[in-house]
């Protein structure tokens, strides 16, 4: 507002700006402030709060012993050096690395591919498909947990009937949960099936963006649908791919529910992923302590993802 | 003919995202004899209510539906009313502190709550509030907070303020021009982050799961949890809450979609 930036009067009334009287000059010096307060602090109260203390925890040795007693002992680094030497988190966190990679990218891939057949297709059918990722976007991510668990069971899942009614395999009765590498396949394509939409409608919305005269003048030089894509959209594109790429990266590491609605990390641990770790070592075990050390060194992992997301937004904008 | 080619390629691929949409409101249509079959059927028939009306009679879905509702309804309305008046400061003046709270906003929504497991927990615990509805309202509000205001901040600042000071040039008071004139243009934007709010405490397990202990007060995600069993999941009556759950979800989602957007965008642009 103007107010605040004008130079005071005096007390007189000014018949300008009416609506305003001079009492209130201080007071709405103040208003915004009260106006944030709320908001204020309960961002201070139950985010800044929680992470010093998840923080403090990691650097002191807090189980279940101490928290019973209410004492504290502070550790140093040890929790720090304890985890680091875990060859439990060595496998858990190259584990949750490569599996967010793996969902992250076939993500995109599959959702270029349908972002480009969105642009290709006819209206009527554009409107099917775009109406059907809605769907699949719009449904919460642990009930679709809950369902792709219901389609791959081992006895009466559709997975199996298809599989072998198109002659694949003979698997009827095959359990998808009894080896890691399965029960990886079925969360990788619970992820994915749930990811997939939003990424391909935002590239669309970017194909959309990108004019056709671009794509003439290459096929007039007698480029190719694959050329085209690499030396024109791609480039273009860029940007959102940089945003895209980081944000599944982040959401696809710190997966949570999709386990706990299918493997619950099994079978023998092998679907532990960091998030599953956290709770496994801290709500479960009570290792308080230890279990923050962790949940810090993933912040800072994700926290470094996120600033390379907010560095490429403010790319994009500018 | 290539045209065709990506026309079926499109259904093919609408078929691989809304089935299991599909299956899950079918699953609940059909009896156990059904449902538990070598060559399922594509299509229930005869459709068959049961599923449905045994979950409407369960004791337990009525206390996860009481649950949720209490617990989204308060977390709407704290967090709208609280995010709306830091949406106005934010968007309406120029105030020492303001950047530097624009920025704690986004740097705050960084932090994953996942990590948090365990603050929240031992913080609940010692205020006594673990196993309650109000340290549930509070982590809700903790998640939805910072992207309401950033998201309400847009559409405030999409209402040119010369309208505001039209209203107060006619003798308007700035509360008067703010209810008469800002306030039904930022409605709409209201009404989307709410549901947008809503759909997030309505929809999160990860915290009620751990959170909660007394089965009397599981949200509705829990309760569906709780149908998986050790051995067996009972499937149908299972897939009649997801459905049931899904549902205004996905109306929602449908609203809100375009708009959403539309406020993050002007939120961005605009400085």
């Amino acid at each position: 507002m103007t107010l605040t930036r004008n130079p005071p009067r005096a007390a007189a009334p000014d018949r300008r700006r009416r609506g305003v009287r001079p009492a209130s000059r201080s007071r709405s010096r103040a208003l915004p402030y009260v106006l944030l307060l709320p908001a204020a602090l309960g961002i201070l109260g139950t985010l800044v709060y929680p992470v010093f203390q998840l923080v403090a925890l990691s650097f002191q040795r807090e189980n279940l012993a101490d928290l019973i007693r209410r004492t504290t002992t502070w550790v140093g680094l040890d929790n720090y050096t304890r985890t680091l030497t875990d060859p439990q988190f060595w496998t858990v966190l190259p584990r949750t690395i490569a599996f967010a990679l793996t969902c992250a990218g076939l993500t995109l891939l599959i959702g270029t591919l349908c972002a480009l057949l969105l642009r290709a297709a006819s209206p009527w059918a554009r409107l099917a498909l775009s109406s059907g990722l809605v769907v699949a976007w719009a449904t919460p991510v642990f009930i679709g947990a809950v369902i792709w668990r219901w389609l791959f069971d081992s006895e009466f899942g559709v997975v199996n009937h298809l599989l072998t009614v198109t002659g694949l395999c003979e698997c009827r009765g095959h359990g998808w949960f009894l080896t890691g590498g399965q029960a990886t396949f079925v969360l990788v394509v619970i992820i994915v099936w749930g990811a997939v939409p939003f990424v391909a409608l935002s590239v669309y919305g970017g194909l959309l963006t990108v004019p056709p005269e671009l794509h003439e003048a290459a096929r007039v030089d007698g480029a190719g649908a694959t050329r085209i894509f690499f030396s024109i959209t791609f480039p273009l594109l860029r940007p959102v791919y940089t945003i895209l790429l980081v944000l599944s990266l982040i959401w696809d590491m710190k997966v949570f529910p999709q386990i706990w609605f299918t493997t619950k990390g099994g079978p023998y641990e092998s679907t532990v992923m960091l998030g599953v770790y956290i709770y496994n070592k801290g709500i479960n075990a009570s290792q308080f302590g230890a279990a923050s050390s962790i949940a810090v060194l993933m912040t800072l992992l994700l926290v470094g993802l996120s600033w390379l997301y907010v560095r490429a937004l403010r790319q994009e904008a500018s | 003919m290539k045209k065709a080619l990506v026309n079926v390629a499109c259904l093919l691929v609408c078929a691989f995202f809304v089935f299991p949409v599909y299956w899950m409101a079918t699953t609940a249509l059909k009896p156990d004899s059904d449902i538990l079959r070598h060559t399922p059927k594509l299509v229930p028939s005869p459709v068959h209510w049961d599923n449905f009306r045994e979950i409407l009679t369960a004791s337990g879905f009525w206390n996860a539906m009481r649950s949720s509702l209490l617990v989204t309804g308060a977390v709407v309305l704290l967090g709208m009313a609280v995010s709306f008046l830091a949406a106005v400061a934010l968007a309406r003046f120029r105030f020492r502190g303001r950047t530097a709270f624009l920025l704690a906003i986004i740097i705050v929504q960084m932090i994953p709550g996942e990590a948090l497991f365990i603050p929240f927990y031992l913080m609940l615990r010692d205020a006594r509030l673990l196993g309650t509805y109000a340290g549930l309202v509070i982590v809700y509000m903790s998640f939805t907070l910072p992207f309401a205001v950033w998201m309400l901040r847009g559409f405030v600042t999409a209402v040119p303020a010369e309208l505001e000071q039209a209203a107060m040039v006619d003798g308007a008071s700035r509360f008067q021009a703010f209810r008469k004139v800002v306030f039904p243009l930022v409605a709409p934007g209201l009404m989307a982050t709410s549901v947008f709010s809503w759909i997030t405490a309505w929809t999160e397990f990860t915290y009620a799961y751990v959170l909660l202990d007394e089965p009397a007060r599981y949200t509705l995600p829990v309760y569906i949890q709780s149908f998986i069993g050790r051995y067996a999941t009972d499937y149908g009556p299972q897939m009649a809450v997801a459905t049931l759950f899904t549902l205004p979800v996905v109306v929602f989602f449908l609203i809100i979609q375009r708009r959403a957007v539309a406020g993050l965008s002007a939120g961005a642009v605009k400085g």
